[in-house]
């Protein structure tokens, strides 16, 4: 069984773009580890040569559609949930650093 | 009262749309159920009035006036679209989902944005930025999740009908624990387009209702192939409201030794063995089966659906739509504390689970490995339904629990879908529909099981159940 420890869950954390305070840091990495032990469960399964499901259904072929440019008309909407704007662009903090 | 009747009063002239949608709307205004996020009153008035005009003109469809609830997981333009989350609790659709439109097509009334746990994570409705959801016949309990609010407003009568999604039960279980109809459709048989993504294969949506004919009509209207969704599927939609008509005579049915277990109430397995009697006095064939890879779907759906959860809520940084954190230094600041304050404890644990799953080091011992399981678990039921037609289950381990029993302790809560996930993994059909009460008058769901894109033989049989007085009328 994996051993959970604060530093992994710091890791993965900062992988997934989250912050957590030392309390939250605790109670996550109990609940982390009491899941993972779970499905630890499917270690004892034997998958030898068994393909992975890569479609939810078999056989079905997606279809791609022309390469046409299309009218798109929600553009207008789709701004008015921006947090931040200038004209028609979207404002953020800072993302490069100034050497 | 059922759409059908409901539909003959409208055409008789015997009410009206907007005397109905009225009626409706005051109900889920008062609600002491906390079933809807956002009542769209002056929008569902304008729909009823429209749907009047046109019943009057003789172009009424089925659903036309008939007032109709969405979980909040769905978008409707120009309305808020919170998917049960703080991170989008101000955040207005500027697109309406594709079966939102179907129905609005087929002139229904859309009351309002029902609650749910949020992003559709959960088995109670606790999980709401917006209050628990509570069940209609018991309102210290739950009334099951993610799509709570969809189950109660319909089991309540505050709509007609309702749309949840399901991904691991979301649908079954609370109609199961509420006492109504919910009917999950085959994946790919209905477009997602607009349904806000958890985990993409294995996420569909469905009706909830009080009978079975209701959902019939309603899985008719939303169904068919959808050129904004590429994994919807290109194959014709079926009547199901003639199909449900027809008897089950050789009919088999296949009962999965595994599902009637240790850990399932005595009442529960008993009602569920004596809906299966009832068929079998109609003409049905009942076999006992074996879906010997059963143990391992939770643990093999609780690698795949976090880890698809991960990636499709990274979408949620605080930079083009949503909650934003305020004061922030830099980029990096503004995705972690956006995200922070926006998610909820259970969304967070499940976005750590699959980050971790899919991380570099662990892919193929996590992911990969739990696709394989998922190979097998699919394996199992192609090979039963070589040999039966439908296969059914009891829905749910235990009927409704208390409101905060299993609240902090999330593997108690995800053993309450150890029926429904095999099927999502699966991509197949399956309806839960009301068999019977517990000793303290609480609804117990059975469930039907079909072959892919066979919802047509799951109606069938729930339709001949209903109809052999085996019914139990939610409202």
């Amino acid at each position: 069984m994996s051993k959970i420890s604060k530093e992994t869950v710091e890791h993965v954390a900062g992988l997934a773009n989250l912050k957590f305070s030392p309390i939250e840091l605790k109670k996550y990495t109990e609940k982390f580890a009491s899941v993972l032990h779970y499905v630890e469960k499917l270690d004892k399964l034997d998958t030898k040569g068994v393909e992975p499901t890569s479609h939810a259904i078999a056989n079905v072929s997606m279809t791609l559609r022309e390469d046409k440019a299309v009218d798109f008309k929600t553009a207008d909407d789709i701004l008015k949930d921006a947090p931040a704007k200038e004209g028609r662009l979207i404002e953020v903090p800072k993302v490069i650093e100034e050497s | 009262m059922g759409i059908r009747e409901i539909h003959n009063r409208l055409i008789k002239g015997e009410t009206t749309s907007v005397a109905l949608t009225k009626e409706h709307l005051n109900k889920a205004k008062t609600s002491k159920l906390n079933t809807f996020i956002t009542v769209c009153e002056e929008r569902a008035l304008v729909q009823a009035e429209a749907a009047d005009k046109r019943i009057k003109e003789g172009n009424a469809l089925p659903l036309t006036g008939i007032p109709l609830g969405v979980k909040d997981l769905l978008t409707v333009r120009g309305v808020k679209t919170t998917c049960g989350s703080k991170i989008l609790e101000n955040y207005i659709a500027p697109y309406s989902a594709t079966v939102v439109e179907k129905l609005e097509t087929a002139g229904a009334v859309i009351l309002g944005k029902l609650n749910m746990d949020e992003f559709a994570m959960g088995s109670s409705n606790e999980h709401s930025a917006f209050g628990p959801v509570k069940n209609p016949i018991d309102e210290t309990r739950i009334p099951g999740g993610s799509s709570g609010g969809s189950a109660a407003a319909a089991a309540a009568g505050e709509c007609i009908a309702t749309l949840g999604t399901d991904t691991g039960g979301s649908i079954r279980q609370p109609a199961a624990m509420c006492g109504v109809v919910g009917l999950k459709p085959t994946y790919g048989r209905v477009s997602r387009y607009g349904l806000t993504a958890f985990a993409s294969s294995l996420d569909q949506i469905g009706p909830l209702a009080a009978n079975v004919e209701d959902a019939a009509i309603m899985l008719e209207t939303i169904s068919g192939h959808d050129p904004k969704d590429a994994t919807s599927v290109n194959r014709p939609v079926p009547d199901y409201t003639v199909a449900l008509k027809k008897d089950v005579k050789g009919l088999k049915i296949g009962v999965p030794k595994e599902y009637f277990i240790k850990g399932l109430s005595e009442e529960i397995g008993s009602s569920v063995k004596s809906a299966i009697e009832e068929l079998k006095k109609m003409g049905a064939e009942v076999k006992e089966i074996s879906l010997p890879h059963t143990d391992h779907a939770l643990a093999c759906y609780y690698i795949i659906a976090p880890a698809e959860c991960s990636a499709n809520l990274a979408r949620f940084d605080g930079v083009r739509y949503g909650r934003r954190a305020k004061d922030v230094k830099d980029i990096k600041e503004l995705y972690e504390r956006s995200r922070a304050e926006g998610f909820g404890p259970e969304v967070t644990l499940r976005i750590m689970v699959g980050t971790y799953v899919l991380s570099s080091g662990y892919y193929d011992a996590y992911y990969r490995k739990a696709q394989c399981a998922r190979t097998l678990i699919t394996k199992d039921f192609t090979e039963a339904f070589q040999r039966v037609d439908v296969i059914m289950t009891p829905t749910t381990p235990t009927t409704a629990f208390k409101l905060g029993e299993k609240t902090d302790d999330p593997l108690q809560m995800y053993l309450s879908d150890i029926f429904t996930i095999p099927v999502n993994l699966a991509g197949l059909p399956a309806m839960s529909m009301p068999c019977g009460k517990d000793k303290l008058g609480l609804p117990i769901g059975m469930q039907i099981i079909g072959r892919h894109f066979d919802e047509e033989t799951i109606l069938r049989v729930g339709y001949n159940y209903e109809a052999g007085g085996g019914r139990q009328e939610a409202r």
